[in-house]
């Protein structure tokens, strides 16, 4: 087996994205590499193979930022919700009975803690210009308050009654859908999503626009 | 963006002109005295994140297999930045009688 051959193998350690761009070239570089290379085979294949462990550790770890983006939003949302629902509950009044916290307000509020916490973490993790910008701000503005609204509808069914921690557990993700608006519905819950998603990504847009504008400007 | 030791070797070694990959392996061995060794891995991931953050581009090497990488104005300006630390570095090191002093 030649080494071009066996390092083509070895590419596929490689995140697809990164190996579709720089697969070829990598493979050339190697070939020549190893038609100059000083020492034994064994030597040669120690190095190419620490080499990749590394380098291919390193790109995957990188292409995974996107979750701890999506986690960092999803972390900050749940504490501010949490929040709100504890003070809430803490300055609670019987004068206030019977007048209930909007869903539309609450969806927006959320919202914007959600897009102010994703576009914090971007600018965190992704220090220079990020090419798929607007992919990311939709997904932060869709993806996460349907994961949210949903996920945590969904846990909260699946473990109430069915564990013994149930009343504690499904607390912390629940805020969201049994917050201080407590949406009467399905109705509710996509307004609720609704004005999320939409000040979710109004934030996005307000961070990252001029950040896509100047990199086009060079 | 603060280059990693190897980028640094990268924009160093494309400062003398455009480079093809394998090319870069060896100016960065060359350059270094034999201490840093770069393999393909290393190097195109630093590739990827120099051309991300606009420090290097390519050019056009009349190889279709191979591209070649060329320093841009901002990657200049971020080596001489980082050569500029180094040195701060270097200056303090001698002053704190870690280095022999020049003079």
């Amino acid at each position: 087996m030649t080494a071009e051959r066996a390092y083509r193998l070895l590419l596929h350690v490689y995140p697809r994205r990164f190996r579709e761009e720089y697969g070829d070239e990598m493979l050339a570089a190697v070939s020549e590499m190893r038609r100059h290379f000083d020492g034994s085979a064994t030597a040669f294949w120690t190095f190419v193979l620490r080499d990749t462990v590394c380098a291919a550790g390193r790109e995957r770890l990188h292409s995974m930022r996107w979750l701890a983006t999506a986690a960092c939003g999803l972390l900050v949302t749940t504490i501010a919700g949490d929040l709100v629902t504890w003070t809430y509950g803490y300055f609670y009044h019987p004068y206030f009975e019977g007048v209930p916290v909007r869903v539309l307000p609450y969806g927006i509020a959320l919202g914007l803690v959600l897009g102010g916490s994703t576009a914090m973490a971007q600018r965190l993790l992704f220090p220079s210009a990020e090419r798929r910008a607007h992919q990311w701000m939709l997904a932060s503005a869709i993806a996460l308050p349907v994961a949210i609204l949903f996920c945590s509808a969904a846990i909260d069914r699946a473990v109430t009654g069915v564990l013994p921690i149930a009343n504690v557990h499904p607390r912390v993700l629940d805020v969201f859908v049994l917050g201080p608006a407590r949406p009467q519905g399905w109705s509710d819950l996509a307004i609720q999503f609704a004005a999320m998603a939409a000040s979710a990504l109004v934030v996005r847009a307000l961070v990252l626009m001029p950040r896509v504008r100047s990199r086009h400007a060079h | 963006m603060s280059p990693t030791r190897a980028e640094f070797h990268v924009l160093l070694a494309l400062l003398d002109g455009p480079r093809h990959g394998y090319g870069l392996m060896q100016d960065v061995e060359e350059l270094s005295g034999g201490r840093l060794q770069i393999g393909p891995g290393t190097l195109y991931t630093a590739i990827k994140r120099l051309r991300t953050a606009r420090l290097i581009s390519e050019t056009d090497a009349g190889d279709e297999r191979r591209r070649c990488y060329k320093l841009t104005r901002k990657g200049r300006g971020v080596a001489e930045e980082e050569a500029q630390r180094l040195s701060e570095l270097v200056r303090l090191a001698r002053k704190r009688g870690l280095l022999p002093s020049t003079s």
